[in-house]
């Protein structure tokens, strides 16, 4: 592998064809050789061309011809079978590029790169819709002799849309009332459909959907168990007593309860603090976790549709094997793509979606769950996380919480439905070949919100937010700072009867 | 010339509003169409319509917001529009017109109103000319079209302005007022063509991309079928 004699263009396309080698090198000899020359005829025939993007893109993946013919063929799909046409054409018609998105744009404003104006990305997909899918469009490109849509044109586009967090800031200040954030997630779904999607959302899909364990981290229903039970005995050692558990397939429940899956793992305190709160609310035997399926992750909702879908209908058969309501863990776009998805995919009767924040603070107001006031000494802040904040759907119930448990408690400027991201919305988190631009560009006004209010703990109540926080707070020299879940700070004051 | 302006102010002054009231009735129709049948496929048919129309009030007068972000851009823009919805419709001059075409007269004002009104107008298109000229961020953003219809819409004001104050005008008063007149047509039939279309169809856009979230349930495998994929992630 050493005499492949590759001349690469930048940093970023030696990494990626680093990435493209590495699995060869766990390989057999033989099975070595072979996969090597596959690679080095891949990139003879390519010319390297889909080695361009700044994330990973499958290898089986890369090889592909009349890309742009295939696009428009997926585009044409997506009209016919979606409900976007009506929106693609009535944006195309009417945007005025007035570029007040920029005021509300953290990347373009980090950047200062006019590709990353929001409005201009939507402008790569709406001139494909123009010139390819309207008589206007069409008449001006062939008297132009230009405009059809070409590799080109397709790898900027393929480009700007991960760099773009899908936080839908953007969309609050439109005067016209555009969507950015629809057209970036519209863009994203046509070019997974060629094939171009992050190889880090595009392996964790399929690992949910095909794999073994159906969750995205892999996670065995063994390893589940046996986390389970290590934290149950924490919970004991950690309050003097045994019976705050995690029920495992109890049948006939309310409650189903589905974390992100990346909290078995990284999150025992988040964990501990959901289990604590169900206990301490009088529920402990009113929920359950369900072996078959307990990852709430919905990547669908970064890159496909379709995806989308399949991930809920699982999730949707999971709750109805067991009880009534799905109950969401701290996480924002599993949070999202349930409460607002379920009832697209999990038709007839969809359960209802609830966020464990939403039914921990709805049990604290109703007098059954009690919290000791002002346990936390050091200042705390809440960062909101974009998917449950921008419909103002999860606001409130989070600080009602913090103020009562946190002697110190200060707000982020700004905060709430006009929340900055933190820079990792939209699976671009996942994508660790971008961790540079995510924490330094795409995070760095996050990070100057963060060292503002001076505090000591910083409540990211989302897997994806936390882990991208808390890489910004590396990246920034933020090193004090403790990046945590709500329920790991409601651990702290839980009372029990 | 008589003959000329006669003709801007009548024949064509009828042709262009026809061609523009149904060119955006037809828009506006195929749009609340579009509205009614994504969310009848959709699988999560609420809409938030109250919520919508707030949004869309709250855009339409959005005094609350004009200095919040980038305030000469918006003072700029609230103004200019202002000038092209109330002179049109409610200059004594202009509700001449009206009667004259339509056989209805509604409430007017004056010069004393719509002088002002068109010089804030001026100014106001002068800065959006020039925030799309000199901003960065504009400049990459803008067209040929866009700075083409603000220079339009310029001329048509100020012709507008020199037609009912002849002895500030640098031209003759026919040739102003014909320019007003061909000008103004010329705005009015680029209404349902362009990007101006955002005159009729501005109270649909917030409906419309709420619908764009409400998915079709099996759109996923449609798409997936037509493109002869076997469905695997």
């Amino acid at each position: 592998m050493k005499d492949t004699k590759l001349k690469v263009r930048d940093s970023e396309e030696k990494k990626q064809d680093e990435e493209v080698k590495s699995p060869a090198a766990a390989v057999q000899d033989g099975k070595e050789i072979l996969e090597h020359q596959i690679i080095r005829e891949l990139i003879k025939k390519t010319k390297k061309k889909e080695y361009r993007y700044s994330y990973y893109v499958e290898r089986d993946r890369l090889v592909t011809q009349n890309r742009p013919e295939r696009f428009l063929e997926a585009f044409a799909a997506v009209l016919q079978h979606s409900n976007y046409r009506h929106i693609v054409d009535l944006y195309s018609r009417i945007g005025a590029r007035c570029s007040r998105c920029t005021a509300m744009c953290q990347v373009f404003q980090a950047s200062g790169d006019p590709r990353h104006i929001p409005c201009y990305r939507t402008k790569l997909l709406l001139d494909v819709y123009r010139r390819h899918f309207t008589l206007g469009g069409w008449v001006r490109g062939k008297l132009s002799g230009n405009g059809r849509l070409t590799d080109e044109r397709l790898d900027e586009l393929a480009e700007a849309v991960y760099k773009c967090t899908a936080c839908r800031r953007c969309a609050l200040e439109c005067p016209m009332g555009i969507d950015h954030g629809l057209m970036t997630h519209l863009a994203r779904y046509i070019l997974s459909e060629i094939g171009l999607a992050p190889k880090a959302l595009v392996v964790a899909t399929r690992e949910q959907l095909e794999g073994a364990t159906r969750n995205t981290s892999a996670v065995p229903v063994a390893a589940l168990k046996d986390t389970v039970e290590f934290l149950e005995e924490e919970l004991a050692e950690m309050f003097g007593f045994k019976g705050i558990g995690f029920p495992l397939d109890r049948e006939g429940v309310e409650y189903v309860f589905f974390p992100a899956v990346s909290d078995y793992l990284l999150e025992p305190d988040t964990l501990m603090g959901n289990a604590a709160a169900m206990y301490a609310a009088g529920d402990a035997d009113n929920w359950t976790i369900g072996t078959r399926n307990f990852d709430g992750i919905n990547y669908g909702l970064f890159y496909s549709d379709f995806m989308l879908g399949r991930i809920i209908r699982q999730e949707v058969a999971e709750c109805r094997r067991l009880g009534r309501t799905i109950l969401i863990g701290e996480c924002g776009h599993a949070s999202r793509s349930a409460k607002f998805f379920v009832p697209v995919y999990g038709q007839p009767d969809p359960p209802p979606v609830v966020n464990i924040m939403e039914y921990t603070c709805r049990r604290f107001l109703e007098g059954k769950l009690r919290l000791k006031p002002k346990v936390i000494e050091e200042r705390v802040t809440y960062h909101d996380p974009c998917n449950i904040a921008r419909s103002k759907w999860i606001i409130e119930q989070p600080r009602i919480l913090l103020r009562h448990i946190c002697r110190d408690f200060v707000d982020m400027t700004p905060g709430g439905q006009y929340n900055l991201c933190c820079g990792g919305g939209g699976g671009t988190v996942s994508i660790d070949e971008i961790r540079r631009f995510r924490t330094t560009v795409m995070g760095g006004k996050k990070a100057d919100q963060i060292k503002d209010t001076g505090a000591h703990y910083v409540v990211a109540p989302c897997a994806n937010c936390k882990k991208q926080v808390r890489e910004v707070c590396e990246d920034n020299g933020l090193d004090g700072v403790q990046v945590v879940g709500l329920h790991d700070l409601l651990l702290k004051a839980f009372i029990f009867d | 010339m008589e003959q000329w302006i006669s003709f801007a102010v009548g024949p064509l002054f009828r042709f262009a509003f026809v061609l523009m009231l149904l060119g955006a009735a037809r828009l506006v129709l195929l749009q609340v169409w579009a509205v009614v049948e994504a969310r009848r496929r959709a699988g999560d048919r609420t809409l938030p319509a109250k919520q919508i129309l707030k949004t869309t009030l709250e855009w339409t007068i959005p005094f609350s917001r004009l200095h919040r972000l980038m305030p000469l851009q918006s003072f700029a823009s609230f103004a200019f529009h202002a000038g092209v919805i109330l002179i049109p419709v409610f200059f004594a001059g202009h509700v001449g017109l009206w009667k004259k075409a339509l056989g209805v007269s509604w409430y007017a004002f004056s010069t004393a109103v719509a002088d002002p009104l068109t010089i804030l107008a001026l100014a106001s298109i002068g800065i959006l000319f020039g925030i799309r000229l000199w901003d960065r961020k504009a400049r990459f953003l803008s067209g040929a079209f866009d700075y083409g219809v603000l220079a339009l819409l310029f001329a048509v004001f100020l012709t507008g302005f020199f037609s009912s104050h002849p002895w500030l005008s640098p031209i003759p008063y026919n040739v102003a007022l014909l320019l007003h007149f061909l000008g103004a047509e010329a705005v009015i039939v680029m209404i349902p063509f362009t990007k101006l279309s955002h005159a009729a169809l501005y109270a649909t856009i917030r409906f419309s991309s709420e619908t764009g979230w409400k998915f079709v349930p099996d759109a996923g495998e449609k798409v997936a079928a037509a493109l002869g994929k076997e469905g695997g992630v």
